[in-house]
């Protein structure tokens, strides 16, 4: 699976860089190792476990068990199908819940959590195909039910938004 | 006053006796419905905790918990939907018996045998915490390294099918721990010049990442399953009649949850397929099995029920949390700056007989609720993942990281969603992950003291005997997780072959 490549990758690229950087910490004369002993072993481990896997990988991908290009071809073109297929549907869905979850905190410094949280609620109902009215009557509950909830009950720091406090000012 | 008369005061004060049954009620409602496990609900729950004194967040989070667990047995055997992944045994016997018209009787026997098998764990949890917190006393530096070494061990190698990749992942979630300024020597590791990371990943809003915030990503690759509540359920109450032949089937497995639930990284799945195990292997029908089979689900549920208990000792002696439920709490736990171990004993007894007599009550109440609720709460199973997923995911991100004030602790959440999400398509274990982010610090800062000591060396590990059996039951724990790789390669590669080939 795609998910597997991007894990052992990812490990293996962490590894490296940590136990390079690892050189560049002091030590003091009581701790032997000191900062660097602990995650240099772990960096060696790490490596050890996913270059294992990698390897285990690529046989797989050159006996033609599994190939990652494939698969990515493969749900690109699920993504690009059309709008009635179940598999694309749950592939543009995948996407889009990913990219508006990342995009939300950068909104929410921006717009505030009000703003933000609506609208994210907003657009993950219609990614479900909820009626647009649903959608939006939802989505102002669950913003202003959490918004209170936060401030009130928890008594929490909710970001007001820089564009909106510059409107305000 | 005496700590534990001041326990049972605390917990008979209204409000909390309230806080109780309110807790119970929801964690059942939370196992019951499909999607919503207990794991998300706790970690859900513990911003919640912030404002609630350490009492009161106990008493919320055990209650949901101990409800939880027992409310996926509801959905599973009325409507073949298991609440929780629990569940999915129960479901194996109790859904054909209400095919069969006997839904009732399978979820009175459920509800009964998940009461005895939690109290019978609360029964191991009291008398075995309180004599492992006195041995714990004996622990320094070496011993607590070789325990975080022997809990990181039983994770990676029986937590997932693939010991290489659960020594990769609890290795990755070990490594990830460092982040952050060294608290030894004040320098900042593997920040990268980025002033957010110098506090580290904070271990809280991580670990509802990768279960809650995950979780909701999985949630919207999925379809609603077509469920139908059943119009007529009864029998529930006379199901007690059950009892006498089912005792040493409560018994065996209760005892297999509890002592399940003790080990790290296994939890109610593992228990409840043992206990089914074994009450097949020993059932006088077991050609019944698989048909609607009453000893089958009372196994099922007295096992997963158990591991409740079970799972709270190695938390509150050894800070070693027992399975996915116990680490959420132990996140509430660094909240509410409590450290697990003699210490707790030590200075907050009448709060640790608090959570003894808490875990007692919360399971004595499923008996009442479940009877009384269960064929309404089955209704949940009928709420949408449209309308639950974008509630569950805001929550996700935004709940555990809110009381902190920044949104660092948001990008947190949904970087270790995505770390979560990508684990357990790829087969990696994310409670090795998830435990060993816990476990880091307290490895890393015990290594480096008992390195400190005059004249230490490797072979200080292995001189000190508590140290040494730690060590010895790491490397069993790795030899026996190899060995069941090996089988389960072994059974694969025999059903690869046996398939017809054209």
């Amino acid at each position: 699976m795609i998910a597997e490549w991007i894990i052992a990758i990812a490990a293996l690229l962490i590894s490296i860089v940590f136990f390079a950087m690892t050189f560049s910490f002091p030590t003091l004369p009581g701790d032997p190792g000191g900062g660097a002993l602990f995650p240099r072993i772990l960096s060696i481990i790490t490596g050890a476990a996913a270059v294992f896997l990698v390897v285990g990988l690529v046989r797989k991908h050159l006996a033609g068990a599994y190939s990652p290009v494939e698969s990515l071809k493969k749900f690109w073109g699920t993504w690009r199908k059309g709008t009635d297929d179940e598999p694309s549907i749950i592939a543009r869905r995948m996407t889009y819940v990913f990219i508006f979850s990342i995009v939300y905190p950068w909104f929410m410094v921006r717009a505030g959590f009000l703003l933000a949280t609506g609208a994210y609620v907003f657009i993950l109902m219609k990614l479900f195909r909820t009626k647009t009215v649903t959608s939006v009557v939802l989505s102002i509950i669950t913003a202003l039910g959490l918004h209170f909830f936060f401030i009130k009950v928890l008594e929490a720091y909710v970001p007001p938004g820089v564009w909106l406090e510059g409107i305000l000012e | 006053m005496d700590p534990l008369v001041q326990a049972i005061v605390l917990i008979l004060q209204p409000q909390h006796f309230l806080l109780v049954i309110g807790s119970v009620l929801a964690g059942i409602v939370v196992g019951a419905a499909p999607g919503l496990t207990s794991t998300m609900a706790i970690g859900l729950l513990v911003p919640l905790t912030f404002t609630f004194s350490k009492v009161s967040a106990f008493i919320l989070l055990l209650g949901i918990y101990c409800g939880a667990i027992y409310g996926g047995s509801i959905t599973a055997i009325l409507m073949n939907l298991p609440g929780t992944p629990t569940a999915a045994v129960t479901a194996i016997e109790g859904h054909p018996m209400t095919k069969k018209g006997e839904g009732g009787r399978a979820l009175g026997v459920a509800t009964m045998s998940s009461t005895l098998g939690g109290l019978l764990s609360c029964i191991f949890l009291i008398f075995l915490s309180l004599k492992l917190a006195k041995v714990a006393t004996w622990f320094a530096g070496p011993e607590y390294f070789s325990l975080g070494l022997f809990a990181t061990a039983v994770v990676f190698s029986l937590a997932s099918k693939s010991v290489i990749k659960g020594l990769m992942a609890a290795c990755l979630g070990l490594l990830l721990s460092t982040v952050g300024i060294d608290l030894v020597a004040q320098f900042p590791r593997f920040t990268f010049g980025i002033e957010e990371i110098m506090i580290g990943i904070p271990p809280v809003p991580a670990i509802i990442g990768l279960f809650c915030v995950a979780e909701a990503f999985r949630m919207a690759e999925q379809t609603d399953a077509v469920a139908k509540v059943q119009k007529g359920v009864s029998g529930l109450v006379v199901a007690y009649r059950q009892l006498p032949k089912l005792w040493d089937t409560i018994l065996k497995s209760g005892l297999i949850g509890t002592f399940v639930g003790i080990l790290p990284g296994t939890g109610a799945v593992v228990a409840s397929f043992m206990a089914y195990g074994e009450a097949k292997r020993t059932s006088k029908h077991p050609e019944q099995f698989g048909k609607g089979a009453i000893e089958g689900v009372c196994a099922s549920e007295a096992a997963n029920n158990a591991v409740t208990g079970g799972a709270l000792i190695p938390l509150l002696t050894l800070g070693i949390p027992g399975d996915t439920n116990t680490l959420m709490i132990m996140g509430a736990m660094i909240i509410h700056g409590l450290i697990p171990g003699p210490t707790l004993f030590r200075e907050e007894t009448t709060l640790v007989y608090v959570i003894f007599g808490t875990m007692i009550l919360c399971n004595l109440l499923i008996l009442p609720l479940g009877l009384s609720l269960a064929k309404h709460i089955a209704r949940v199973a009928l709420i949408k993942k449209k309308y639950l997923m974008p509630v569950v995911s805001v929550l996700a991100i935004t709940g555990a990281s809110i009381g902190y004030g920044h949104v660092y602790y948001f990008w947190i959440s949904i970087i270790f969603g995505f770390l979560g999400y990508l684990c357990q398509k790829g087969g990696f274990p994310v409670l090795a992950v998830a435990m060993t982010l816990i476990l880091g610090p307290i490895m890393e800062r015990n290594l480096r003291a008992a390195l400190m000591l005059p004249d230490a060396g490797i072979m200080l590990f292995l001189t000190r005997p508590i140290s040494l059996i730690f060590i010895l039951l790491s490397i069993l724990a790795v030899v026996i997780g190899l060995k069941r790789e090996a089988q389960i390669r072994a059974i694969e590669a025999k059903q690869a072959a046996s398939v017809p080939t054209i």
